[in-house]
């Protein structure tokens, strides 16, 4: 079960002072860098890897950042006084290296994301006519109860949905709606103004709707 | 008041495809009160703008859900700790680079 505190909650919070950290060893007998970061990866090893994952995606990327997290500690140990609990410093500097693996990505995509979007518009163009009305209505979704195999379904769908739009509308909407993140953090996340950020989901959204259609649609009969 | 006619009058004049832009800015950031009336009487009479709101507002929640809960899917589940083998890994790799000073 995933520790709903740690989700869309940004790393430094109130509850991270909490009784349960150990006080910072470093205060008193300095703790060898290499014992410090083996108790990092048993204590945090957990929290940094869902939060990583979380964000990207994707279990390579998660593995790199919590990796870079744990040396850029290990580097910056001696600097790290102990005015914040562990948790919260180590869940900064993952913070920082999740920003890093999204500029890069966009950097290695280059120009593709700037038209970004047109692809998944061009299958959602279809849903209207040449003066933009409905070519047909959309079909009735079930909404089952919490918990029913076929809400566990639509999950699975929506998952591989947004799995299949583009990247950087798959990171928006994931960001945004799926982790709740706040826009004006989504759009420092992604580098993104708050109007390339609104258009971005709008595409998402109408890409994911068509997708949904196919996959939990009830299937019409004659007439729609 | 201007602004308000101004913005039912568009938005009544405008197709189901710029309707969607607004279903989905709603989501974002409050509509302007001429915009939300627009839409309102525009779906009085418009199932497919019904049908997307309703459509938009299930995956929100679907989304939501998808974001508390664990859902597996081919070993790495969102809900799960680290496994074990990129903890080897990644001990592996700290323990080198302790030794490299």
């Amino acid at each position: 079960m995933i520790d709903a505190q740690d989700y869309p909650a940004a790393p430094t919070d109130a509850r991270d002072g909490r009784a349960d950290t150990p006080a910072h060893p470093a205060a008193g007998g300095r703790e060898p860098r290499e014992a410090a970061a083996e108790r990092w990866v048993a204590e945090y090893g957990d929290v940094l890897w869902r939060f990583a994952l979380a964000r990207t995606r994707s279990a390579q990327a998660a593995e790199e950042i919590v990796q870079d997290t744990m040396l850029a500690a290990m580097q910056g140990f001696e600097a790290f006084a102990g005015q914040s609990s562990e948790r919260t410093w180590l869940l900064g500097i993952a913070a920082h290296k999740v920003a890093d693996h999204f500029r890069r990505s966009r950097r290695r995509k280059g120009h593709v994301e700037n038209d970004d979007g047109t692809c998944a518009c061009e299958a959602c163009r279809r849903m209207f006519t040449a003066k933009g009305l409905w070519r047909r209505v959309g079909s009735r979704w079930r909404d089952p109860a919490d918990g029913t195999v076929e809400k566990t379904e639509q999950l699975r769908a929506l998952r591989g949905c947004i799995d299949a739009l583009p990247p950087g509308q798959g990171e928006a909407l994931w960001m945004r709606d799926v982790l709740g993140v706040p826009a004006p953090a989504v759009c420092e996340g992604m580098g993104l103004t708050p109007t390339g950020l609104w258009t971005r989901l709008h595409r998402a959204r109408l890409a994911l709707r068509t997708c949904m259609e196919e996959k939990i649609g009830q299937k019409r009969k004659g007439r729609t | 008041m201007m602004r308000f006619v101004l913005d039912v009058y568009h938005v009544l004049n405008t197709s189901c495809e710029a309707h969607t832009e607004l279903f989905s800015r709603a989501v974002d950031e409050p509509l302007r009160p001429g915009e939300v009336c627009g839409l309102r009487l525009h779906m009085l009479y418009c199932r497919g703008c019904r049908r997307f709101r309703r459509h938009l507002a299930q995956m929100r929640s679907l989304a939501a859900m998808l974001g508390r809960r664990a859902i597996s899917d081919a070993g790495t589940g969102l809900g799960a700790g680290l496994p074990a083998a990129v903890r080897d890994r990644l001990m592996a790799r700290l323990r080198r680079e302790a030794a490299n000073g």
